[in-house]
């Protein structure tokens, strides 16, 4: 079942052209829509939000029109996006109670999250005096929090310190393992991407190469330790492996779709997802 | 544990600005000896076409908070030319806390003739019902008539030991009130107060936050101060908020006020962003839009209902056991006048910010457009319309006073109608015209905002 869809879609503002003909059909899981600056990933996602309204084509997310169930839909579709600017005047407090409020989500559940992202410390304190790490932490805890089908995060790592990222993917972990859709959007990848199930790479604001989870099994690697590097290599010439590389400590197996990987041997598998960003960026 | 500190400041800070405002009452209002000026409603009547020359009336009624040896007189005028006349004058004074009732009545030939004075008999709340009517004592040429009828209020106030008790304990009420909000903002600490369309309205609300309290405090200063200071235009301490929108020093400040709310509301946030963390939860556009205006009409509104409250609160207890249909009847009238004021006012913000939701030339056309129609006499004389005679017009107590003429006098004549009722009738029509206008402009175009 296909959780966000994408039709033949168009955005337009004024004379620029944001989204152009995209069409994109996501199932379950976690998947990455990276791609550089202006690419159109904000605005992919803000119509799935039904912030946006598609100049043309259709889009729909849980089965829902976004623009005119938007109401609906974001009681199931939690959002953050990196433009949002919280009102100054408020506490982060005020504002976590305002969207637990909104969204009826339990106050137990908001502190949960709230102390996993070591916001409580400060949170009485009016957004004015936030420095931009600590309102990104507010507005990703916003979206953390209860129990939605789909989330879809808009560069959530940008402004964060090494040890918030880590937090973020954990909750997220926990998230996918709970059902929940996740849909990150960004140009810096981390190692949760490589856990993703598709990847769309967009570029001027087409889909410039489309990673299903088929694919992405293909171009997995496969990471040993030492001892385990020349098992990998016997097992490589199972029905199925194409061609065994070793790199260093690393074995890269060249497989079939339908081999499962992990079976090959102890070792484990690891997508690079920004390696094939990277080459789909230059193909 | 939840703290709901926040909420609180701005409810302290409006009781304490009354508690600012009590030593002000005392000095303006209940200052040894202090008179006020002669002032009242005038009427000229000129006979059309097509009527007959019989009876006209001039009406005037108004409340006063008086003490003990508080004199009241009412001096009237009646000229008319081409025409032998005779002119009634009664007066009906009314302890409208204890019911006790005075009446007064005779006929003059004279213009100009000795009035009555009342002397208050003891602390109260009193209504005024001045009636002079004009009778012609013989026929003569149609249109050919002016009747000129004026009636002035004046008095002195006298000195009130026990004055100073009474503000005493306004204060001690106050301390109270704050202290019961903070205890009840402990037993409720817990409690989410962003629930439903009211936490809705609240988030509103907030933007405001305190810089526009200020303005509004001061605006609350300016506006009792006014109404509570005896003067031409507010000839005594007046129970009834009408003739607040007279003065062009309430009008304008006010203007501002409400400029800068709608322009907060629906121009500042929708530039800066501050919208998006709300766009993105499951609150419907219509909500979101009907809460920005209720919170825009909060603002604007609670300061004048406040200060009006205000001057009733030495003695609420007595007016609520005495007289409590009375303080409906009049915030009836008020709300009214002032929530069509109020469209008026909004208009000219919201039009511009659904064109153009930038925060400066909101604030700078949606004060200047009214300001001119206020105050500038070439764009009043080039466009034919005056805003501020207009509203001070609609805001004639004419229009409650015309309710209140007695069932004896038989069916109202046309006459009495277009001049008593016209002028309000035309403010609410066009007002609620202009407002609903300038609503549906800023909803539509807020309904087809994209989050970009």
């Amino acid at each position: 079942m296909n959780v966000l869809e994408a039709e033949g879609v168009w955005k337009i503002f004024g004379a620029t052209v944001a989204l152009a003909n995209v069409s994109l059909d996501l199932g379950r899981g976690l998947h990455v829509i990276a791609g550089p600056n202006g690419s159109g990933k904000t605005t992919l996602l803000k119509l799935w939000s039904g912030l946006l309204k598609p100049s043309r084509g259709r889009v729909r997310v849980l089965n829902l029109d976004p623009w005119f169930q938007k109401t609906t839909l974001l009681r199931r579709v939690h959002v953050v996006f990196e433009d949002i600017q919280l009102p100054w005047w408020v506490s982060g407090l005020d504002y976590m109670r305002f969207v637990a409020a909104s969204r009826g989500v339990k106050w137990g559940d908001v502190l949960e999250v709230a102390e996993a992202l070591e916001i409580t410390g400060y949170w009485a304190r009016l957004i004015r005096g936030y420095s931009s790490g600590m309102r990104k932490r507010i507005l990703l805890a916003q979206a953390l929090i209860g129990e939605p089908e789909v989330l879809l995060l808009d560069e959530p790592y940008t402004l964060l310190d090494v040890k918030a990222i880590s937090t973020i993917h954990e909750i997220i972990r926990g998230k996918l393992k709970g059902g929940t859709t996740v849909v990150i959007a960004t140009h810096i990848l981390t190692s949760l991407e490589d856990e993703a199930n598709t990847l769309t790479v967009l570029r001027n604001g087409s889909v410039q190469k489309h990673y299903r989870e088929d694919d992405m099994k293909l171009r997995a690697e496969i990471v040993c330790d030492e001892g385990e590097i020349a098992r990998s290599i016997a097992k490589s010439s199972l029905d199925g492996v194409l061609k065994a590389i070793v790199r260093g400590k690393r074995v890269l197996l060249e497989a079939e779709a339908s081999i499962p990987v992990e079976e090959v041997s102890n070792c484990k598998t690891r997508l690079s997802v920004k390696e094939l960003y990277e080459e789909a960026l230059h193909s | 544990m939840l703290r709901v500190g926040a909420p609180l400041v701005p409810a302290i800070v409006l009781l304490l600005s009354i508690a600012h405002l009590a030593p002000l009452y005392y000095k303006t209002y209940l200052d040894e000896g202090s008179g006020f000026e002669p002032g009242g409603p005038h009427g000229m009547f000129r006979i059309p076409e097509g009527l007959p020359l019989r009876e006209f009336k001039q009406v005037h009624s108004q409340y006063m908070l008086l003490a003990s040896g508080d004199r009241v007189s009412f001096d009237a005028v009646v000229a008319a030319t081409n025409v032998r006349y005779v002119w009634f004058m009664e007066l009906e004074v009314l302890d409208v806390i204890r019911g006790e009732r005075w009446n007064f009545s005779r006929e003059y030939y004279a213009p100009r003739a000795p009035t009555p004075e009342f002397i208050a008999p003891r602390d109260g709340l009193y209504k005024f019902l001045v009636r002079v009517t004009f009778k012609p004592l013989e026929d003569v040429a149609r249109g050919n008539v002016t009747v000129d009828i004026a009636i002035a209020v004046s008095g002195k106030l006298s000195t009130r030991s026990d004055v100073r008790d009474r503000i005493l304990m306004e204060l001690l009420a106050v301390i109270l009130v704050v202290l019961a909000l903070v205890l009840l903002s402990r037993r409720f600490s817990t409690y989410n107060p962003y629930k439903g369309f009211p936490g809705l309205v609240l988030w509103e609300v907030k933007s405001f936050y305190l810089w526009l309290l200020a303005p509004i405090v001061a605006f609350m200063y300016t506006l009792f101060s006014l109404n509570t200071k005896p003067s031409a235009g507010s000839p005594s301490v007046m129970l009834s908020p009408v003739f607040v929108t007279n003065s062009i020093e309430i009008l304008v400040p006010y203007t501002i006020l409400v400029v800068t709310a709608v322009a907060v509301v629906f121009s500042y946030k929708v530039e800066g962003g501050y919208d998006k963390p709300v766009d993105i939860l499951p609150r419907s556009r219509i909500s979101v839009f009907t809460a920005k205006l209720t919170s825009v009409l909060l603002v604007t509104y609670v300061p004048l209902i406040v200060c009006a409250l205000n001057i009733y609160i030495v003695w609420l207890d007595e007016i609520l056991l005495g007289a409590p249909l009375m303080l409906v009847e009049m915030l009836g009238y008020y709300t009214i006048f002032t929530l069509t004021l109020l469209g008026v006012l909004i208009a000219t913000p919201m039009i511009v910010g659904s064109l153009m939701p930038r925060f400066v030339p909101v604030m700078l056309i949606g004060i200047m457009v009214p300001l001119l129609l206020i105050i500038d006499n070439p764009v009043k004389a080039s466009l034919g319309f005056d805003l501020g005679q207009a509203v001070a017009l609609a805001d004639n107590p004419l229009i409650y006073h015309y309710r209140e003429l007695p069932v004896s006098r038989g069916a109202p004549q046309a006459m009495e109608i277009v001049d008593v009722s016209k002028p309000y009738t035309w403010f609410i029509t066009r007002g609620l015209l202009v407002a609903l206008v300038a609503l549906s402009l800023s909803l539509i175009s807020h309904l087809r905002r994209e989050y970009t």
